[in-house]
């Protein structure tokens, strides 16, 4: 099959499509774990692997999906946040990350920045993506 | 890896050639995953020298210098000599020296490589042993003396420096071995430079009748005991000048401002990058003393101290070897002889050192570089240092011939060995405790 009939196929661009998702799942969980470890130990992952470098494969295959959902007309349906079964998780994982970050701080300022931070995203997801509801 | 985007069909072919790729992509991500552990695990360090660009920043080997320490200008040897040093923590197995000379240099036939370990301070040459510090008093039981200007002058008697404010229990008994560590100067008469005074709750210094004030009461405490000083009124103010700079903390004394660590020296302050380079240079966090930003601001900030920078004037270190101490001064290293002398100087641990490493080398024959043009290389074993303290490795090459060097490499490597692992994830705990032991602290 020649190279231009294949970047044409249909089924060809589904299953890039999926791989690219399958890829960003990958993606974000080893950008979750390199977040992680550097919460613990600040510079000594970042020596190994450049963050930045990484954000930039991470919007690149987000570019990459989106051209191509595009171009094979698919939709991107608006999940509910409160429906989300991996929300819980998220939530657990921004308030270690955001809590370990300011340990310096007395326990209870800690606890109160970490939780009206979570509360402000959660209030600032909420207008920008269901304003309309 | 469960499937997303299932709601989106494909036709049983590509259906089949999607799931061989996607184990393809999560393959490769294990074995990224996989490799970044071995790197992990097993770190492999490389410092560079280019010798046409001297001053930039991505040269990492340290003062590539000749047998007499004078620099290596355009990377021409002067005496077929080079010594060069690598200041990194941990234990590597090998270390892979790669030399890439320049087109017109000359091809040596010869040529034989030697590394040591141990501080780079420590490495420093062996200086006359070092006498009382300024201001001390001593007796031997029959003459009763100060150290002024560096050198011992007694008083008339006991009862002339009793008329001066001393009491008999200010001077430390020592050995006529000890009191010889300091050349005797003239008969003492009036206060001489170096006598302590407490007026109120500060502390002064004389100096060519010129009164001196500490900085604090710990920068006095950092080199002097309590009942050193006399105990004078605000009155005694009156007959002396009284000098706009202050007097701070023992050379070598670290303290803490903030979240950042100074090492004090000689009027600088040195400020440490980071808790490694702090561990990777022998400091303990038990002598950190907590400064405020008047008793930093009278000294002049240097540059920040990495794990290349040696230790400063004032650092003393403690050879595990044979249990003698040594203080750094002008880029000597001087013996401190006797017990009181060294109470006189140490006032925090000591870096332990070992002289062992100043005589065990390893070795290793250059070899031309069959595949590499002008390229000259050897592997040096390093396992045998692996016992001895130091961050710093010190490499010296002896040429049968004087050669011009463009650019030199050295590539430190672990070797893939359960221990190694074992050692790696014990100092990643390490590293992880003073992080958070340094937040809460802050």
């Amino acid at each position: 099959m020649k190279i231009s009939k294949l970047l044409t196929n249909h089924q060809f661009q589904l299953a890039t499509y999926k791989l690219l998702n399958d890829l960003l799942l990958l993606q974000l969980l080893f950008f979750a774990a390199m977040l992680f470890a550097e919460g613990i130990l600040p510079g000594f992952m970042s020596a190994y692997v450049s963050l930045a470098k990484l954000s930039l494969l991470l919007f690149a295959n987000l570019l990459a999906i989106t051209i191509l959902g595009k171009k094979l007309s698919i939709s991107f349906g608006r999940g509910s946040i409160h429906k989300n079964k991996l929300m819980p998780i998220f939530v657990v994982f921004a308030f270690l990350l955001l809590g370990n970050s300011m340990l310096r701080f007395e326990l209870w300022e800690n606890l109160l920045i970490t939780v009206s931070t979570i509360v402000i995203f959660f209030l600032f997801y909420q207008s920008i993506f269901f304003s309309k509801e | 890896m469960q499937e997303i985007n299932g709601n989106i069909q494909l036709q049983p072919l590509w259906r089949k050639r999607y799931n061989v790729l996607r184990i393809l992509l999560l393959c490769i991500f294990l074995f990224i995953i996989a490799n970044l552990v071995y790197v992990v695990l097993f770190p492999s360090l490389t410092f560079n020298y280019f010798f046409r660009l001297e001053n930039a920043l991505k040269n990492t080997v340290s003062s590539p210098r000749s047998s007499n320490q004078n620099s290596i200008a355009e990377g021409k040897t002067a005496d077929k000599k080079l010594l060069f040093d690598t200041a990194l923590t941990g234990n590597f197995s090998d270390a892979t020296i790669n030399f890439t000379l320049e087109k017109d240099s000359a091809k040596p036939e010869s040529a034989k490589l030697k590394v040591r370990r141990s501080y780079q301070a420590f490495f420093y040459p062996l200086g006359n042993p070092i006498g009382f510090k300024e201001g001390t008093l001593l007796t031997d039981g029959e003459g009763y003396f100060q150290i002024s200007d560096g050198v011992r002058r007694p008083f008339t008697s006991l009862q002339a420096a009793q008329n001066l404010g001393f009491t008999k229990s200010m001077f430390v008994s020592v050995t006529q071995e000890e009191l010889q560590l300091n050349p005797g100067g003239e008969m003492i008469t009036n206060y001489a430079n170096g006598t302590l005074f407490k007026i109120g709750n500060e502390f002064y210094q004389l100096n060519n009748e010129t009164l001196y004030q500490f900085v604090s009461n710990n920068a006095f405490l950092s080199r002097y005991e309590d009942n050193q000083a006399i105990v004078k009124d605000a009155n005694f103010l009156n007959n002396f000048n009284l000098s706009q700079d202050q007097l701070g903390f023992a050379d070598g004394t670290i303290v803490s401002l903030g979240n950042s660590i100074f090492i004090l020296s000689e009027g600088r302050s040195y400020p440490v990058d980071t808790p490694e380079t702090f561990q990777a240079l022998g400091y303990s966090w038990e002598d950190v003393i907590p400064a405020s930003s008047e008793e930093v601001g009278i000294y002049k900030k240097q540059k920040v101290m990495t794990q290349a920078t040696p230790h400063v004037s004032g650092t003393i270190f403690l050879d595990q070897k044979d249990d003698k101490y040594y203080i750094v001064r002008n880029n000597q290293k001087l013996p401190l002889i006797g017990n009181r002398l060294i109470q006189n100087y140490l006032h925090s641990h000591p870096i332990i050192a070992d002289s062992r490493g100043l005589e065990k080398v390893s070795t290793c024959d250059l070899k031309k570089n069959t595949l590499v043009l002008r390229s000259y290389s050897c592997d040096i074993a390093l396992e045998n240092l692996s016992d001895l303290k130091g961050n710093d490795y010190q490499f010296a090459a002896d040429f049968d011939t004087n050669i011009r060097i463009e650019q030199l490499d050295v590539m430190f490597h672990t070797a893939p060995k359960l221990e190694n692992a074992r050692q790696t994830l014990s100092q990643i705990k390490t590293l992880i405790k003073i992080n958070y032991q340094n937040k809460q602290q802050q």
